[in-house]
């Protein structure tokens, strides 16, 4: 309820008047809990440096983008050094977002650079069974495990082997289900060559892992 | 026989493009075994699961990123913007050396005025050949004042410790800091000088002026 001041004012005909104070209770995004915060609020707190804003777009995207890393990779080790390098990227860039796209497929783009780059830069180096991350398995009989693991195993090299931009389009299109323009406007190409790219990565997968079973 | 395009068998093998759609593909052994390859790798690719790292990895990670974003924080190299974060420390060497300069002005000033100034030789070269000079007109010579012995004249002669202090803090101020801290002159300067003067200071100027222009060989 509004509060009420009644004064008197001197030398004046009128002996009282009555003010109503309003208080403007709009919601400010700042007295927000973070966690509650939508999108571009998120954003703006982060500009406006507020503390551990960052650390919720990290908390809310991390396992995307290690993901995407992962498939990019095909190793922890490299997935989780290309993911922070992802989200430190974006923290130095925040201010260029203009939320055109969300946040995510923002970071995305990212992600696909930087692993683009790495993969240019060093081949992938995918790793065995042995060396792979907690796997959550526990319907699976042991025998049934070792054999989608083996084949997991298999067909990580073989997407390995593939040339760069037909890698990034299989991943893209077959993990993260980006459509052929999203594919094309992210890899700065067509969605004929998209299309063409990911024909001819589908191709030599077969060919290679038939050569597996040889 | 037209074969299938890789396009069509792309659209085909994603469900985009209906098989019924291609009476091709009725006919076509080839074609329906391209289609068929192409399934069987999406196939494969799809089975592949990104293994989950250790729960324990993501606190670990969010922990990694956060100290990485806060070292860039420092570092000042993030796009957040330098205005409004820049610490005294950092402009405390810009203090000092407007304090230096400061100081070094008055010195000079109460020191007795401006140095003696080289006098410009004569021009006219022709003089006493017995021909008629001809008429060069007289390009002002702009004095070039050394500063630097100058200012090592006043820090020598006035032998203040002080100064020597100053002088000592403000050797590693470079230009474009104290262009940064606006200690620099800019273009026009001297025109904002001329326009901030009083009546009083531009009638002194003015008398000033005329009587160096009156000077003989001005």
């Amino acid at each position: 309820m509004a509060p009420s001041l009644t004064w008197d004012v001197p030398g004046m005909c009128q002996r009282e008047w009555d003010v109503t104070v309003v208080r403007h209770e709009a919601e400010n995004p700042a007295d927000r809990s973070l966690a509650d915060l939508d999108e571009p609020a998120l954003v703006e707190a982060c500009l406006g440096r507020r503390p551990g804003a960052f650390d919720v777009v990290v908390e809310r995207h991390r396992r995307k983008v290690y993901q995407l890393c992962y498939r990019f990779v095909g190793n922890h080790e490299d997935a989780s050094d290309l993911s922070q390098d992802v989200f430190i990227r974006a923290f130095r860039g925040l201010r260029s977002f203009r939320g055109g796209s969300s946040l995510g497929t923002w970071l995305y783009r990212i992600g696909v650079n930087v692993c683009l780059n790495r993969v240019n830069a060093k081949s992938p180096r995918t790793e065995s069974i042995d060396e792979r991350p907690h796997v959550d398995a526990r319907s699976e009989s042991a025998p049934d495990r070792l054999l989608r693991d083996e084949r997991a195993v298999r067909v990580r090299q073989a997407i390995a082997q593939l040339p760069r931009k037909q890698r990034a389009t299989l991943i893209l299109r077959m993990y993260h289900e980006m459509s052929h323009q999203e594919i094309a406007d992210t890899l700065g190409s067509s969605v004929g060559a998209v299309k063409a790219n990911f024909f001819h990565a589908l191709g030599k997968l077969k060919k290679l892992l038939e050569d597996q079973d040889l | 026989m037209r074969h299938l395009s890789s396009d069509q068998l792309v659209d085909m093998a994603e469900g985009v493009l209906p098989e019924s759609s291609a009476a091709h593909l009725q006919s076509c052994d080839a074609c329906r075994r391209r289609l068929a390859d192409l399934g069987a790798a999406m196939s494969a690719v799809a089975q592949v699961p990104v293994p989950d790292p250790s729960p324990l990895f993501w606190d670990h990670f969010s922990a990694r990123v956060h100290e990485a974003v806060e070292a860039e924080r420092a570092g000042g190299s993030s796009a957040f913007g330098r205005a409004g974060r820049t610490s005294w420390w950092r402009v405390a060497p810009l203090w000092v050396g407007a304090f230096a300069v400061l100081v070094l002005a008055v010195v000079t000033v109460t020191r007795g005025g401006r140095p003696e100034l080289p006098v410009p030789a004569p021009i006219n070269s022709a003089a006493g050949t017995g021909e008629p000079s001809p008429v060069i007109p007289v390009i002002p010579v702009i004095p070039v004042i050394p500063v630097i012995p100058v200012i090592n004249d006043a820090l020598g002669q006035a032998d203040d410790p002080s100064l020597s202090l100053v002088a000592d803090l403000a050797v590693d101020l470079d230009w474009d800091a104290a262009t940064e801290a606006g200690l620099t002159t800019h273009v026009g300067i001297d025109n904002d000088a001329v326009t901030q003067l009083s009546d009083g200071e531009r009638r002194a100027l003015q008398r000033l002026l005329k009587s160096e222009l009156a000077h003989p060989g001005a």
